[in-house]
């Protein structure tokens, strides 16, 4: 299933499907290991609900909602939930 | 490793590559892999480290002795890729592609080497000469991961070494593979882009470029600023004529086959260099665990939803409170020293029959503001930044970033301003300079500006003492109150980061990334040792270079009458009715004014003022000292504005020229000094008010 990196529930993971960001930030991203086909998992949120960190390639990146929300994910379970009720389900 | 002699003060104002003879070497990598720490251990020397990106960022060198080779060695700040345009990355990046070196070290981490392979890839292609050094070999064993540096070392053609950069064996083990080869990587970029860069080789050939600089040359030329190729095509010695035209060759391929995007072509690049590091890595690398992605359990606690506060405010409690206990002793130790140096030195003078104009200016100007400085400013800081330097050690900076970032997005800045406010606690100028990490010009901006409301090594043991004279019997008390204050300044710096994204920085939040690193055992003893030593030597050098001719200048002007006044009281009725109108007095105000090139002199010019002519001539406790204070009419007031002002008044003069060099704009260096002495004024005179209804 097709969702935002940020819609990840903690724990989850999902395979880098396309980033959606241009510029510097789009290079900074691809530059520390968001690649499409990679997977990432969201480790957590910060304690005020942002930012959310990432484990990627070996490391732990954080980042806040608008820019993980601009990173697509194919996550592995079919579970039908929609995206508002997961997000309300880990915030 | 904390803050060093060189990393503050004047001495991070220079950032050039000393030119030595014998090999010069480049040590590059990915931030926080190990850079400084493989530099200091190659060259005995003490540049910072510390568990976060962007430690470094600006260049150092050193020199090595290895057999009969003499090696320069130059740290880089990190990079992650030498292609983005980010201004953080741009030092190391400008470093590898224009200076004149022999080598280039590129330091990996061997946890996740896919990663950072894509970086060696790219200097490969770039620099002839590449040595790769695996290093973190230890942690990576940990994860049980190995890594087969000489399959590596075939895949790259460049010589690997695998490291652990505490261990000086391993770092010997790099120093010997430093051997001249010249040879680049070529990565095929498929068809499409190898095509038209055998279309610009031929272009350029006439002008005698080597195959691999006309190879960088085209792909430079796809994705990179006019700044950036203008550089490369002096550095390449290229006829303007040629280079227009292998320009204007570029962007007709750009506009053909990508639309003009530079970001589809740049995505093809990196896609090519991603593909050959996973396959490599695949390659070499053998993982004996599945990777553990769930966080560790102090990870749980330090960023947990709720337990991160608490951890947070209760860290910093228990730091201040070692601070102000433990310094307690040797302050008044140091003191009864100074003294008594004092008294002897009177004596001394006396008996050689030295004229009192000569020995009172050394005695009560140079000898007394010396001690001040070392008695109150040395104990608290050789005590407080050791205990800083193991929390920067274990990782814990970049994870109290993450926490409060929420805060920063809310005032419309960066996240990456926590890191440089908890440098701006032990130097402005060395805050100021770490701004640099910050991508966004405007957030950098608001950062710089912001920085010295974060008190700094010579104001944080000013406010220990006037807080233990006035508010607080136990030290308990006087580090609750400490933690209040850093609160109201951290508090200040996010209202005045919004109030200026509203209004002159205006903008929105600009995208940024920030990694959390492994927590890491320090090297407990000898960060304790280092920074003691480095604080200590710090502290005494300031006490030399400045409290000490300030000590003898005041003391003059203190002394010399014009009229039937000296020139200190002169000056002090001239300041005071705005010293008044703030809630402070004519003196406070002339202090703060001498202590532009250093904080540490305020308070003694202050008790050189008060006592100047009266019977008191020294002080042997603090508890002497409130009388001082309180005889000159110092109320709760004056003691909580005096607080106030020295949190927030113009920046030493150290850090405003730092901010000239970082921004080069008058302007903003301008405002640099008076935004933080407008909020100053304005929080005092609230203070004031509060203080006129309340009574
Ligand atoms: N366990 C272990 N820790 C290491 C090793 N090398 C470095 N460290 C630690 O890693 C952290 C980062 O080291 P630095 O030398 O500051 O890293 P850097 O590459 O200079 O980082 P930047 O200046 O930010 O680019 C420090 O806390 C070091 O103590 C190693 O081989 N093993
Ligand atoms: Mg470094």
């Amino acid at each position: 299933m097709l969702t935002a990196m940020s819609e990840l529930r903690k724990g989850e993971s999902g395979i880098i499907k396309s980033i959606e960001h241009v510029g510097n930030m789009r290079r900074r991203l691809i530059d520390i290991g968001f690649n499409v086909g990679e997977r990432v998992t969201l480790l957590a949120h910060a304690p005020l609900g942002e930012p959310s960190a990432f484990y990627i390639k070996g490391s732990v990146i954080a980042l806040r909602r608008n820019d993980a929300s601009l990173i697509t994910v194919i996550t592995e379970e079919e579970d039908g939930t929609d995206p508002k009720k997961r997000r309300q389900g880990h915030s | 490793m904390g803050l060093t002699l060189k990393s503050v003060g004047k001495g991070i104002l220079d950032d050039k590559i000393t030119d030595g003879d014998g090999m010069t070497v480049l040590m590059s990598g990915n931030p926080n892999v190990g850079k400084s720490t493989l530099f200091n251990c190659l060259t005995g020397m003490h540049q910072h480290t510390g568990n976060w990106t962007g430690k470094t960022v600006s260049l150092a060198s050193g020199k090595v002795r290895y057999g009969d080779k003499r090696i320069t060695l130059i740290d880089l700040p990190g990079c992650f890729s030498l292609n983005s345009r980010s201004e953080e990355e741009r030092v190391a990046r400008d470093c590898i592609y224009f200076e004149n070196y022999d080598s280039a070290v590129v330091v990996c981490d061997a946890s996740c080497l896919s990663r950072h392979l894509y970086l060696a890839l790219q200097i490969c292609q770039v620099s002839p000469n590449t040595v790769i050094c695996v290093n973190l070999a230890d942690e990576a064993k940990k994860r049980g991961i190995t890594v087969d540096t000489d399959a590596l070392s075939k895949r790259l053609k460049a010589p690997c070494v695998l490291t652990s950069a505490k261990k000086k064996s391993d770092c010997k083990k790099l120093i010997s593979l430093l051997e001249k080869q010249s040879h680049t990587l070529e990565i095929d970029y498929g068809e499409r882009i190898e095509n038209y860069i055998s279309d610009i080789y031929s272009l350029v050939i006439g002008s005698g470029i080597s195959r691999s600089d006309a190879r960088v040359f085209a792909l430079r030329l796809l994705d990179s600023d006019e700044e950036f190729c203008e550089k490369l095509k002096s550095k390449l010695s290229l006829p303007n004529p040629i280079y227009q035209e292998a320009k204007s060759f570029s962007v007709s391929f750009l506009d053909t086959h990508y639309g003009g995007s530079v970001d589809l072509v740049s995505d093809e690049i990196s896609d090519a260099i991603i593909k050959r590091a996973n396959s490599i890595s695949s390659e070499c690398v053998t993982e004996k665990k599945a990777s553990k992605t769930a966080l560790s359990f102090s990870d749980r606690l330090l960023i947990g939803k709720f337990t991160a506060f608490p951890i947070m405010l209760a860290l910093l409690f228990f730091i201040l409170w070692l601070t102000v206990k433990g310094a307690n002793y040797p302050s008044n130790m140091l003191r009864a020293l100074f003294n008594e140096l004092e008294a002897i030195a009177r004596t001394g003078f006396n008996n050689i029959g030295l004229p009192t104009f000569i020995s009172a200016p050394i005695c009560e100007g140079i000898i007394r503001v010396t001690g001040w400085v070392v008695s109150v400013m040395l104990p608290p800081m050789a005590i407080f930044f050791p205990m800083f330097t193991l929390l920067e050690d274990v990782g814990y900076l970049p994870r109290f970033a993450f926490n409060l970032d929420r805060c920063f997005s809310c005032s419309h800045a960066c996240g990456k301003q926590a890191l440089t406010m908890c440098m701006g606690l032990g130097c402005n100028a060395a805050g100021v300079v770490g701004c640099r990490i910050i991508d966004s010009p405007r957030e950098r901006d608001i950062a710089l500006l912001t920085n010295s409301f974060m008190p700094c090594n010579g104001r944080f043991p000013m406010l220990i003492a006037i807080i233990g004279i006035f508010f607080a019997s136990s030290g308990g008390a006087t580090a609750a109150v400490l933690v209040g204050v850093l609160a109201m300044a951290v508090a200040v710096t996010l209202a005045v980061s919004y109030m200026l994204s509203k209004t002159v920085l205006r903008g929105k939040p600009s995208s940024f990334t920030l990694e959390l690193p492994p927590f890491r055992m320090p090297n407990v003893g000898q960060v304790i040792t280092r920074s003691i030593f480095d604080r200590t030597l710090f502290v005494l050098g300031r006490a030399i270079s400045v409290a000490a001719p300030t000590g003898l200048f005041i003391w003059l002007i203190a002394n010399i009458n014009i009229g039937n006044a000296s020139i200190l009281s002169h000056a002090t009725e001239l300041l005071d009715p705005i010293g008044r109108f703030i809630g402070l007095d004519g003196v406070i105000l002339l202090g703060f004014l001498l202590g532009l090139p250093a904080n540490e002199i305020v308070v003694p010019v202050i008790i050189m003022a008060y006592t100047s002519g009266s019977a008191l001539t020294d002080y042997s406790s603090l508890s002497e000292l409130k009388n001082v204070f309180i005889n000159n009419g110092w109320t709760a007031m004056t003691a909580v504005n005096f607080i106030i002002f020295t949190v927030f008044h113009w920046p030493c003069s150290t850090t405003l020229l730092t901010v000239k060099k970082e921004t080069s704009s008058i302007k903003k260096t301008a405002f640099a000094f008076l935004l933080p002495t407008a909020v100053g004024i304005i929080l005092c005179l609230v203070s004031r008010l509060i203080f006129f209804i309340c009574q």
